[in-house]
C-alpha cells in the first residue's frame, strides 16, 4: 500500500487533517465566553452579534489558525528536508508569480466566479432600478465599520482558507495523494460552515 | 472499484466532515430544541454547498498555488451568497419587464454555469501551481 512518492504516511496526513478541524471547531468551545450556549435571558437572542463575542471568537480562531500552520510548517520541514523558509513557499502561502502576476491570475479566477454569478450579481445590483452604487457602498461599510461584516468577510475567509487550504493540501500531497483525490476528500474536512451566518440567518434565530 | 484502504479513508473523511457540520447543528438545537428535524435538513444543505465551495476552491488552490486567491474567491461567494432560484418579479411591481425579470435571471444562472463549465481549466491555469492534473 506504500506509495513510492509519499513522504509522510497517508495515516499521519488524515490524523492531522481531522485535528486542525477539531482545533478549528474546538477552540470556541473551551471558554464559556465563547462557546455558543441556550438562550436564557431575551438579551441573548442577540449575542451571536455581539462585538465582544465576534471579537473573542475571532482572536480564539486566528489563535487556532496559526497554531494549524505551524504544524504542517514543520511537517513539510522535516519530510522534504527544505529550510523553513523554503518549506513556507511551499505551503502556497504567498504568490510566487510576483505582484502582476498575482494580480493577473487573480484577476482571471475572480472573472470565472464573476461569471458564475451573473445573475446573482444581476439580480444583486442592476434589476429594477439600475446600479445599486449605494447599495454597494452600504455593504463595504458594513465590512469596514462592523464587527459581523468583519467577520463573514474578512475574518471567515482568511482563517478557513489558510487551515483548511494552505494547513491541509501540502500534507495530502506529502502523502502521495492524487490531484483528483486531494481535490474531492480535502474539502470534506471543511467542517466549519463558511455559511454559518446565512444558514442562521435564513432559520432568522441566529445561535448565541 | 475502491480498494479497501480508499473506502476505509473516505468513510474516515466523510465522517470528520459530518462531524465538523454536527457542532452547527448542536448550536441550533441549543436555540431550537423542538426544531431538530429542520436542523438535520439544514444541516446537510449546507454539507452539500459547502463540499461544492470546498473542491471549486482546493482546485484553484493547487492549479494557483497562492491562498490568498482563494481567499478572494471566499470573500466574494460570501457576499453574493446563494443564487435565488424561485421567482423575483413580483418584487419588482411597475418595473416594464414584468415576468422577463425571472426569465433573465434563470437564464444569467444557466449561462454563468455553462459559461463556468467552459472557462474553468484556462482560467484557473496558473504559472506556479502547486500540483499538475
Amino acid at each position: 500500500m506504500a506509495n513510492p512518492i509519499a513522504l509522510i504516511s497517508p495515516t499521519l496526513a488524515t490524523t492531522l487533517c481531522i485535528f486542525h478541524t477539531g482545533l478549528y471547531v474546538g477552540v470556541l468551545y473551551l471558554l464559556p465566553s465563547t462557546r455558543p450556549r441556550a438562550p436564557i435571558n431575551p438579551s441573548d437572542i442577540q449575542r451571536p452579534n455581539d462585538p465582544n463575542y465576534i471579537r473573542l471568537r475571532s482572536r480564539a480562531v486566528t489563535f487556532a489558525t496559526i497554531v494549524s500552520l505551524l504544524i504542517t510548517l514543520y511537517v513539510v520541514k522535516n519530510a522534504t528536508g527544505l529550510s523553513w523558509f523554503v518549506a513556507q513557499e511551499e505551503m502556497g502561502l504567498w504568490p510566487k508569480v510576483g505582484l502582476w502576476g498575482w494580480v493577473r491570475e487573480m484577476g482571471m479566477v475572480m472573472g470565472l466566479v464573476g461569471w458564475l454569478f451573473m445573475g446573482s450579481l444581476w439580480e444583486r445590483f442592476i434589476v429594477g432600478e439600475g446600479w445599486r452604487w449605494r447599495e454597494l457602498r452600504a455593504d463595504w461599510e458594513r465590512v469596514r465599520y462592523s464587527w459581523v461584516g468583519w467577520k463573514n468577510m474578512v475574518v471567515g475567509p482568511v482563517t478557513e482558507e489558510l487551515v483548511f487550504r494552505a494547513g491541509m493540501v501540502p500534507l495530502q500531497m506529502l502523502a502521495g495523494r492524487s490531484f483528483g483525490g486531494i481535490v474531492l476528500t480535502t474539502p470534506l474536512f471543511f467542517g466549519i460552515g463558511i455559511f454559518r451566518n446565512a444558514i442562521t440567518a435564513y432559520a432568522k434565530e441566529a445561535v448565541c | 472499484m475502491l480498494s479497501q484502504h480508499m473506502r476505509r479513508k473516505l468513510f474516515a473523511d466523510v465522517f470528520t466532515y459530518m462531524a465538523g457540520h454536527l457542532h452547527h447543528l448542536y448550536e441550533f438545537y441549543l436555540r431550537n430544541p423542538t426544531r431538530l428535524t429542520s436542523g438535520i435538513i439544514q444541516t446537510i444543505f449546507q454539507f452539500v454547498y459547502t463540499s461544492m465551495f470546498g473542491w471549486f476552491a482546493t482546485f484553484v488552490f493547487l492549479r494557483t498555488g497562492c491562498v490568498w486567491t482563494v481567499i478572494l474567491v471566499h470573500t466574494f461567494c460570501n457576499y453574493i451568497g446563494l443564487p435565488t432560484f424561485g421567482r423575483i418579479h413580483d418584487q419588482y411591481e411597475g418595473v416594464v419587464w414584468g415576468k422577463w425579470v425571472d426569465y433573465v435571471l434563470w437564464a444569467g444562472h444557466v449561462a454563468g454555469l455553462v459559461g463556468f463549465y467552459k472557462m474553468l481549466q484556462p482560467l484557473t491555469e496558473g504559472r506556479e501551481p502547486l500540483m499538475r492534473i
